[in-house]
């Protein structure tokens, strides 16, 4: 007997959900195109669709391979807003100015044609079908999101509103054992703050996608960072919208990728009113037999005069063998604007190599401290409070941790 | 201590032939003195360096080079470090995010793994860290800073030889120290260097000028010309060679 495509799987599923005209909705818009895959524009080198069918194909996981995954943000405490496969647990108590609804319809989905894969995970997210949070009041400790498929199949949609003038800390925390796929909404008021922590760790059958979409209003913040170090296949992918006036993002991120691992940090930046800015710094580290993925693209449209925006991504090599592929995109309809971006793909000096050796340093010693000298760079404007769990990821993929 | 012997190396360039720099190399430094190479631009003086410490591209073709009577070729820089050979870089390198006393303190813990030895304590390495950079007039902010980060050409000399006490080798080879640093600095530094002159230890002088061998004062100055010893002798070398330059050496030489 052959296993099930993994398409049918989900077509199977979907036809077992209630029916409901927006989630109608997202699943024309996934199965217009079907599973992402090469073929398709923005997923060329991050094939969902092979993957899945790879998946299928390995043996099934070992019991310790599905428990092996811990929450790092998990010291911090927090609220914490759990979801797996089949279920939703809110925080034991409520934090003050946070309220949450669970809806049993789908959203409606902005751009789903453009996004398959969040349009699929809208399309089969159940139980309940979408969760709303809403933050009216600052909170004193951090909302954590944990996303963790437990061994399934999971399909999660979450929406979280934060209201003007409030300043929320988000830890997100992504756990890949087998197939997990999340879309998180943002809905960013005037003057709130909102800082974005991710973390995605996974283990090496997984397949991962983990998309927002993110609207700042006017004088809205983000600071979003993020530590990945991949999966069978991973994809982060953020689409931010500044929407009115004076709003500010920095996107931060750090991709780790190992042999086997595939590590996707996608990002859209629309710039649509005036005199917004947006910095984002990526730096990524991928050995032999691993394949990391940067795609960031701006978008300043006619009206966002004064837009000031740079996009970074510098990745390092440290073996023969390891894969990166960049593409940085500028689209810019306005005349008055600063943009820039920087892009590079190496190796470690080597001069820089032999002076650590010739100071005694063992080589994989002095290879995990110019590696993480090179990497810190992107963490350093993280949130203070995901900033040691980010750090502690990085440490413990370099074999520099406690 | 250390012992070469008609050795050849050659270098290898980005897609290139390997380019042979020295040629037929012979040098003894007994344990206990400082000699010092001097010679002109691109005769080999830097190369000589990084073929002792064991920099990748830099190959030995032929002869033979003893450190403490055991071949040392074959062994990984790191090996050799913590055999106790330093060299102390023309150009240090940068390493941002890397705080100097983080940086020093691995190097030192490393050394003393590979040799078999316990860690330093931390309130010991503070202490040598504090005295030592007294000695070289750094100061102390400077050691919290990244390593070599926004530092002066000078400032980076001093943290090599800030390093080179901390580590105390036994065979230093120090590559043109002097450039970059003002008189002032230069008497600091050959202070420190002087600092670890002893019976145990030997050091290779390599420079351009006379002039810091005024302050390190070597037992014996030999002139590295087309990747050769062509001319040996004691410190009034050094002198002849400012007053009369390297022309002059060479043709008496041949």
């Amino acid at each position: 007997m052959t296993a099930a495509r993994p398409a049918e799987i989900f077509a199977a599923r979907y036809a077992a959900l209630p029916s409901d005209p927006r989630r109608a909705r997202a699943w024309e818009a996934f199965s217009a195109r079907g599973l992402p895959s090469r073929r398709h524009e923005g997923w060329r080198w991050t094939d969902v669709a092979a993957a899945l069918d790879r998946q299928a194909r390995l043996a099934p996981p070992e019991a310790h391979e599905v428990q092996s995954l811990a929450d790092p943000f998990e010291a911090l405490g927090g609220g914490v807003f759990r979801f797996t496969g089949d279920r939703f647990t809110p925080p034991r108590s409520r934090p003050a100015g946070v309220l949450w609804r669970e809806r049993a319809d789908a959203p409606a989905l902005n751009g789903a044609e453009a996004t398959p894969l969040a349009a699929l995970a809208v399309a089969l997210s159940s139980g309940p079908a979408s969760v709303e949070i809403e933050v009216a009041a600052s909170p004193v400790e951090p909302l954590r999101l944990v996303f963790d498929d437990q061994g399934g199949v999971m399909h999660r949609h979450v929406l979280v509103m934060v209201r003007e003038g409030v300043e929320l800390d988000v830890l997100e925390t992504h756990l890949g054992r087998v197939t997990s796929n999340v879309v998180v909404e943002y809905i960013v008021e005037d003057g709130a703050r909102l800082s974005r922590s991710i973390i995605q760790s996974a283990n090496d059958r997984a397949v991962q996608a983990a998309h927002a979409n993110i609207w700042l209003a006017r004088a809205a913040a983000l600071n979003q960072a993020c530590v990945a170090t991949g999966a069978l296949l991973s994809r982060i992918e953020t689409r931010l919208v500044h929407r009115s006036g004076g709003s500010h993002a920095r996107m931060n991120a750090v991709y780790l990728v190992r042999s086997g691992r595939h590590c996707d940090l996608t990002s859209h930046v629309r710039h649509d009113a005036e005199g917004c800015t947006t910095e984002q710094l990526v730096k990524g580290a991928a050995r032999a037999g691993g394949k990391g993925v940067f795609q960031g693209k701006f978008h300043v449209t006619r009206s966002a005069q004064k837009t000031d925006a740079k996009m970074t991504h510098h990745a390092l090599l440290l073996d023969d063998g390891a894969e990166v592929n960049a593409k940085p995109e500028l689209e810019i309809y306005a005349d008055d604007v600063a943009c820039a971006h920087g892009n590079t793909c190496g190796s470690l000096d080597p001069a820089a190599l032999f002076y650590c050796r010739q100071r005694g340093l063992p080589e994989a010693v002095a290879v995990a401290m110019l590696t993480d000298s090179f990497l810190r760079e992107a963490l350093s404007g993280a949130p203070p409070s995901a900033e040691p769990a980010l750090a502690a990821e990085l440490a413990a993929w370099l074999g520099t941790g406690e | 201590m250390l012992r070469l012997n008609d050795l050849h190396a050659s270098v290898a360039a980005d897609d290139a032939e390997p380019k042979p720099i020295l040629n037929g190399l012979s040098l003894e430094v007994p344990t206990g003195e400082v000699h010092a190479i001097m010679g002109p631009n691109g005769s080999g003086k830097s190369t000589l360096a990084y073929v002792l410490a064991g920099r990748a591209g830099y190959s030995v073709t032929s002869g033979q080079a003893e450190f403490d009577g055991d071949d040392f070729l074959a062994l990984d820089p790191e090996a050799r470090a913590a055999k106790g050979l330093f060299l102390s870089f023309q150009y240090p390198v940068e390493i941002p995010g890397v705080p100097v006393m983080t940086f020093v303190r691995t190097a030192m813990n490393a050394q003393r793994a590979a040799r078999g030895e316990p860690e330093i304590t931390a309130p010991d390495f503070l202490k040598k860290a504090r005295e030592t950079a007294a000695v070289l007039r750094i100061d102390a902010d400077m050691l919290k800073r990244p390593l070599n980060v926004g530092f002066s050409g000078g400032e980076k000399k001093r943290l090599e030889i800030f390093q080179m006490l901390m580590l105390e080798p036994r065979l230093m080879i120090l590559d043109e120290t002097d450039s970059g640093l003002d008189i002032d600095a230069l008497k600091v530094v050959a202070e420190g260097v002087n600092t670890l002159r002893a019976p145990s230890r030997a050091m290779l002088v390599i420079t351009h000028y006379q002039r810091l061998l005024d302050y390190i004062r070597p037992d014996r100055v030999h002139v590295l010309a087309g990747g050769r010893i062509i001319a040996s002798g004691g410190p009034e070398l050094a002198h002849r060679l400012e007053a009369e330059g390297y022309d002059a050496i060479r043709e008496a030489a041949s």
